[in-house]
């Protein structure tokens, strides 16, 4: 374990000292063992409050002295179990929880045991965990929103949609479940753009109440022009570590101008990684909010003088959407981290391309649509990825397939995927990802493909083992004869520039949406919108036809990487300007909005 | 098309009577009534009929609007909750359906469209629409209890309950909703008979009691007269209900009584629905009247004793029953009482309510002098099973 210095924060989390907190615990257990409390009652309130403060040290203490007294005193072995877990032991509290849950269960016990067994990954013991927490409070809304969450970690999407609208029947400010559902609904694309509209313009009037709302539409901002200064420019992210959307930012963080733009960085996690370290340096004002409200995440922008305020986020996990609906900055937009509308009234903004978000989607959005002149975002081609070294494969036959993840691979993917197959008699399909190492995920997908006619021994699924290294995962795409983008939901991007850059092509499929339409944009950017398909039969074609002509293939091979790096989508500096010039432009817009408001007034 | 009568409001929506107004200029008036007034126009006269309960009136309005502006989604929505009404219920899903592709931001809209669904019987789709609405609009009390009714559709009791209990937690004043949680807290084996009576008690106190009013009853007092008995009900149709109150309507001494049907019923009649029609001495429709509306009609029709014949389920008319017309008994409909001080007698037998169980109902436990319920089937041959 690692020593934390005592005058350091201390990681109980109750912003204290550490020499002050749990640095003194010898002292604290000492102190404690001579508490006298009046009453079993009386200890284990302050044990609760101690342990709600995050002072976890304290709480144990006082949770084990009640258990000297009192064994099988439940809501001590209980919390001792919460207390276990929140601590990483997790065999521990399975054992203390399901102690507690013999002697007086509670819906909360089995809900917190949900959770254990969920970190275990003991992912039906989890469901049944919290199945027992609502049979006893069925309005339990965390246990629904929890389960949610276990069913899409075993692939049952519907049944996790369920939940996670029924959380919000029960709760309906409950903003984690409510971005976790649009996430959910925008990822599959499972709703019409304009229904998923309405309901993601909903999550405000849900999840913000109507006075910080109010207050937001009326707050007003003093900024002088932008002409000789620089534009204070503020990213909030809960991504800033080993994350794609870190990827893509951290090249835009190192060529942000200096003498235009003055760097702030919100970081909403706690979670940090080499990757941090980087960003971090690179930023000039690094600011961790991690743990604030909202309310007070937004009064520390509006004290930092923020002109352009950007959310990496949307409704991703540990987004800070209500920083953003509360108004924090006289421009507001959303870029990069996620695929549809945030729905908020006070985002100003999205940014796009003409490909990713063509007017035709304009209607998708409750934020105005801010088209770039060039592909949206760039890709950073690691010059130490290994050199292509691929062949055709001697017995002819031709491996197509997907490195991306698994909630990528939606039945309408896999579908088409079954017709590329039958057209292409010679061909196998190669899938590559994490959680194939799940068996039950691995039949999900083999039953799925032969009950589109394709027999298992056509099929090859590979899991993260044989390539533990990122020089021998980015290897394994010279097995790929040919990438294929999954269709109808969230498309492939860090995956698809992967394949790209080790040479093999990417086969899409352009979609209705933002989410479906990312692989074409990189695509038409490199300057291969012949693999652009517009239709299935197209998609099917396309393979088939470039699947033949082997030649072709191996001229492609080589030359594509230093294609790649000269083309915009490895042009980190020009997208930095572009992006930094659309800021201004935003900025300078809201300024003359602003006067001519003022104008109207006098 | 139905003609609409000649004294009936024009449906031009003037307000005038027809043969006044648009029937004086000949059959043609009418559609030109429609066809050349503004959709607004026509929009408001035909919701006016709508809301008056003259459907084809109405439908034929819709029809037209659709025809200038095919994609009108109120006019889509009103088209499909008239097919709903008509039993109709695909045409319902599809129109409903296209409203919403539409405009996706009404929750009234979904809250409908999961109805629709629900009486497919397509409980997955309705429980997600209801969902849906709910986003759009947490408070719509009424989504929350037809989710309630969907969830307890798929025997997902505990989920119903909770749905139930968010309604009334929203608005206490929401009887349906309460009479929902009565009826499935009686299936679900959640409560004791105890607890279960508390609750019944909960529900008169909180939508029933005030209504309660000590009426001066002015019926005829000589005992040689037939007695006027009058029965309300929501399952005047195929149903279980009327295998054990069917006879009541079809088989009684016609010498001794008169009997009034007070139907609620709010799907499309069927062979059952009109044998009991041939069969009472009066048949009332009183599907959509409010409560206030229908006593005074109990009030005016002279009945001597009125009877219950739903519980606490669905379609239920206890809120009319809490003004107390009558002399009021609850059967055969729902096998325990209603918890309303002004239900005087539940009707019984010792087996269904033996002697112990009679502090946990406010009525007067009165056993028949025989099995409680006689079953009744539709004669086959003189009426047959509609397909």
């Amino acid at each position: 374990m690692k020593k934390v210095d005592r005058n350091a924060p201390c990681p109980c989390g109750s912003s204290k000292k550490y020499k002050q907190c749990c640095g003194s615990l010898g002292e604290v257990q000492a102190e404690m063992a001579h508490t006298v409390f009046t009453s079993p009652s009386n200890s284990f309130q302050a044990a609760l409050e101690y342990h709600q403060a995050g002072r976890l040290l304290q709480a144990e203490a006082i949770y084990r002295q009640i258990l000297q007294r009192e064994p099988n005193h439940p809501e001590a072995l209980h919390f001792l179990g919460v207390i276990a877990y929140q601590t990483g032991n997790n065999d521990i509290a399975v054992e203390l929880i399901s102690k507690a849950i013999g002697i007086n269960a509670s819906s909360q016990m089995y809900c917190n045991l949900g959770a254990v067994f969920q970190a275990l990954y003991k992912l039906d013991n989890a469901v049944e965990s919290y199945r027992n927490a609502l049979a006893l409070k069925p309005d339990f809304a965390d246990a629904y929103h929890n389960l949610g969450i276990t069913l899409l970690d075993q692939g049952n999407l519907e049944a996790a949609v369920e939940n996670f609208r029924q959380a919000l029947v029960l709760k309906p400010d409950y903003a984690e479940a409510y971005s976790k559902l649009l996430f959910l609904y925008g990822y599959h694309a499972s709703l019409e753009s304009r229904e998923y509209l309405a309901i993601a313009r909903s999550w405000e009037l849900a999840c913000v109440p109507a006075q910080d709302r109010k207050l937001a539409h009326d707050r007003t901002f003093n900024r002088p022009p932008s002409a000789g200064r620089r534009l204070r420019v503020g990213y909030i992210s809960c991504d800033y570590r080993h994350h794609p959307v870190s990827f893509n930012i951290e090249q835009i963080f190192a060529h942000h101008d200096r003498t235009r733009i003055e760097l702030f960085a919100y970081s909403t996690n706690g979670v940090r990684d080499a990757v941090t370290e980087r960003l971090q340096a690179l930023v000039e004002h690094w600011v961790p909010v991690m743990g604030l409200p909202d309310a007070a995440i937004r009064e520390r922008i509006e004290a930092d003088g923020i002109d352009v305020l950007i959310d990496l986020s949307g409704h991703t996990a540990h987004n800070r959407m209500g920083v953003f609906a509360r108004r924090a900055a006289p421009v507001q937009a959303y870029y990069l981290g996620y695929f549809a509308s945030t729905g908020l009234t006070e985002m100003d903004y999205l940014i796009g391309d003409d490909i990713l978000t063509p007017p035709e989607t304009d209607s998708h959005f409750s934020e105005q649509v801010w088209r770039l002149p060039r592909i949206w975002q760039s890709y950073n081609g690691k010059s130490d990825a290994p050199l292509t070294d691929w062949h055709p494969a001697e017995d002819g036959r031709i491996w197509v397939g997907s490195f991306n993840n698994l909630s990528k691979l939606t039945p309408a993917t896999l579908s088409i995927w079954a017709k590329v197959l039958h057209a292409l008699p010679e061909g196998r399909l190669l899938l590559k990802t994490n959680s194939l190492v799940d068996v039950g995920n691995r039949q999900r997908i083999l039953n799925a493909m032969s009950g589109h006619g394709i027999a298992p021994d056509r099929i090859e699924l590979r899991d993260s083992s044989d390539t533990p290294a990122w020089l021998s995962h980015m290897a394994y795409y010279n097995r790929l004869d040919i990438a294929l983008d999954p269709v109808g939901g969230m498309g492939g991007g860090i995956t698809t520039c992967d394949a790209l850059w080790m040479g093999a092509p990417v086969i899409t499929l352009e979609g209705d949406r933002y989410a479906s339409r990312v692989t074409a944009t990189i695509l038409n950017a490199i300057g291969h919108p012949e693999w652009i398909a517009r239709s299935e039969a197209e998609y099917i074609g396309k393979v088939v036809a470039l699947a033949r002509d082997v030649e072709h293939r191996k001229e492609l091979r080589v030359a594509q990487r230093s294609r790649i790096t000269q083309s915009p989508l490895c042009d980190a500096s020009g997208l930095t300007r572009c992006i930094e010039n659309a800021y201004f432009e935003m900025f300078d817009q809201w300024l003359g909005r602003q006067k001519e408001m003022h104008s109207m007034a006098l | 098309m139905q003609r609409v009568g000649r004294n009936d409001p024009c449906s031009c929506g003037k307000g005038k009577k027809y043969k006044y107004c648009c029937g004086l200029q000949g059959v043609q008036a009418e559609r030109t009534a429609t066809a050349n007034t503004s959709i607004p126009k026509a929009m408001q006269a035909a919701v006016e009929h709508h809301q008056a309960g003259r459907l084809p009136q109405a439908e034929a309005i819709y029809r037209q609007i659709l025809q200038a502006a095919p994609n009108h989604p109120d006019v889509l929505h009103l088209l499909g909750l008239i097919a709903h009404r008509a039993g109709k219920n695909e045409i319902a899903v599809e129109l409903i359906g296209k409203a919403i592709s539409v405009n996706p931001s009404s929750p009234t809209y979904h809250n409908n469209l999961g109805n629709a669904l629900k009486e497919q019987g397509k409980l997955d789709e309705a429980i997600e629409i209801c969902h849906k609405a709910l986003l759009i609009k947490p408070e719509y009390v009424e989504a929350h209890n037809n989710l309630g009714n969907a969830f307890c559709n798929q025997g997902r009791l505990r989920d119903g309950l909770a749905c139930y209990r968010k309604a009334l937690e929203i608005n206490p004043d929401y009887a349906e909703a309460h009479s929902n949680l009565i009826f499935t807290l009686d299936l679900a084996d959640t409560m004791n008979l105890s607890e279960l009576h508390v609750e019944r008690k909960k529900w008169d106190e909180a939508h029933a009691a005030s209504f309660w009013q000590d009426q001066i009853h002015s019926n005829d007092r000589s005992p040689a007269r037939r007695l006027r008995v009058g029965y309300v009900s929501a399952d005047f149709g195929h149903h279980s209900a009327p295998k054990v109150f069917g006879g009541m309507l079809t088989q009684f001494d016609r010498s001794q009584f008169d009997v009034f049907a007070y139907s609620n019923l709010k799907r499309k009649a069927d062979s059952l629905t009109d044998l009991f029609k041939q069969n009472v001495t009066v048949w009332r429709n009183i599907a959509g009247l409010p409560d206030d509306a229908v006593a005074k009609m109990i009030r005016e029709d002279q009945i001597d004793i009125l009877v219950d014949l739903s519980g606490h389920t669905a379609g239920n008319r206890l809120l009319v029953f809490a003004r107390k017309p009558p002399i009021q008994i609850t059967a055969w409909g729902y096998a325990t009482g209603t918890g309303m001080r002004a239900m005087d007698v539940f009707f019984a037998d010792p087996v269904m309510a033996p002697p112990e169980d009679k502090p946990y109902f406010t009525e007067e436990v009165r056993y028949l002098p025989c099995v409680v319920g006689a079953f009744f089937n539709m004669p086959p041959n003189k009426a047959p099973h509609a397909l």
